[in-house]
């Protein structure tokens, strides 16, 4: 495969981000590395000169996982959610929600591991909250006038874009 | 890296076939929260906020070519010059217009560190990705030499 190593970004719906990766290891490590505590802080730690000082993982359908990293200034970034679906090593479902509310309610993500001559392909897909959650925040947005959120102000794009066709 | 090298990998990096205004939708959509931690979250929230308005879009394409008047600017679309102005006011406080002391004319010209900051705010997000998976891969190929 030629793409390894490559990033590759598109969102093929209106509530959809999917990004896809090729690593050069089975999935069975990858899916380890997706869901070990241990070998999470070591990796998903975001921009450079933070780490990962909370790395909290109940690998059941229904537990929890907490993530919070620090920079050197203090600053605090944390975001956590709910396992729906743990399939190893082929596929992982879970919500994700940030401290700070961004995505405009919590998001579904689903990770999905194929492998082929020893190398796997990642897909995550981020999927936003409900068309109706979207729909009424666009409303709210509408009669704020230009005073709306991050989150709303994307899901409005998206239904522009979806418009559009 | 110079900025060139980057504004090509951006470019190569969205799918086929967007023009600005959905590029700028991209740009929306796949920025993901974390890159709120290094770049400052009030600006880039006026500067996308104010980029979400077609009119508003339609007014900094003019505006691309060259300095112009609220009179000038209003001539192309089905709209008062009140409403025109209210536009203005958003793209001005969003840093993204200035406007001239000739009391008169005020005429509108473009600022384009904001879109530059937008731009590159999109780059940390890729970054931090592309940062994440990278450490990925080494730890990946530590696992595979004790197996």
């Amino acid at each position: 495969m030629n793409n390894m190593g490559t990033l590759d970004v598109t969102t093929p719906s209106d509530r959809e981000i999917v990004m896809t990766r090729v690593f050069d290891a089975p999935r069975t490590l990858v899916f380890d590395a997706w869901t070990k505590p241990e070998l999470v802080r070591q990796w998903l730690t975001g921009p450079p000169g933070w780490t990962m000082v909370v790395c909290e993982i109940d690998l059941r359908v229904g537990g929890h996982y907490r993530h919070m990293l620090r920079n050197a200034d203090g600053a605090e970034l944390g975001w956590g959610g709910v396992y729906r679906e743990i399939a190893p090593p082929e596929r992982l479902v879970t919500t994700e929600l940030f401290d700070e509310d961004w995505t405009g309610g919590e998001t579904l993500v689903t990770l999905v591991l194929t492998e082929e001559g020893g190398s796997t392909t990642v897909t995550m897909t981020v999927l936003y909250s409900s068309r109706e959650a979207r729909d009424g925040a666009m409303k709210t947005g509408m009669e704020e006038g230009m005073v709306m959120g991050y989150d709303r102000l994307a899901e409005l794009l998206a239904s522009m874009m979806a418009e559009r066709g | 890296m110079g900025p060139e090298p980057r504004a090509a990998r951006l470019r190569e990096s969205l799918p086929q076939g967007l023009d600005e205004g959905d590029r700028i939708n991209y740009n929306l959509i796949v920025m993901k929260p974390m890159g709120y931690a290094i770049a400052g979250p009030d600006r880039l929230d006026a500067t996308f906020a104010a980029l979400a308005d077609p009119t508003r879009r339609a007014i900094l394409a003019r505006l691309a070519t060259g300095e112009a008047s609220v009179t000038e600017l209003a001539k192309p679309f089905a709209m008062s010059q009140p409403a025109i102005s209210k536009h203005l006011k958003v793209l001005e406080r969003a840093g993204l217009i200035s406007r001239g002391r000739d009391a008169q004319r005020r005429p509108c010209r473009i600022e384009a560190r904001p879109l530059a900051d937008a731009n590159s705010w999109l780059e940390g997000y890729r970054e931090i990705w592309e940062g994440n998976f990278q450490r990925l891969d080494a730890l990946l190929d530590e696992l595979k030499a004790q197996e």
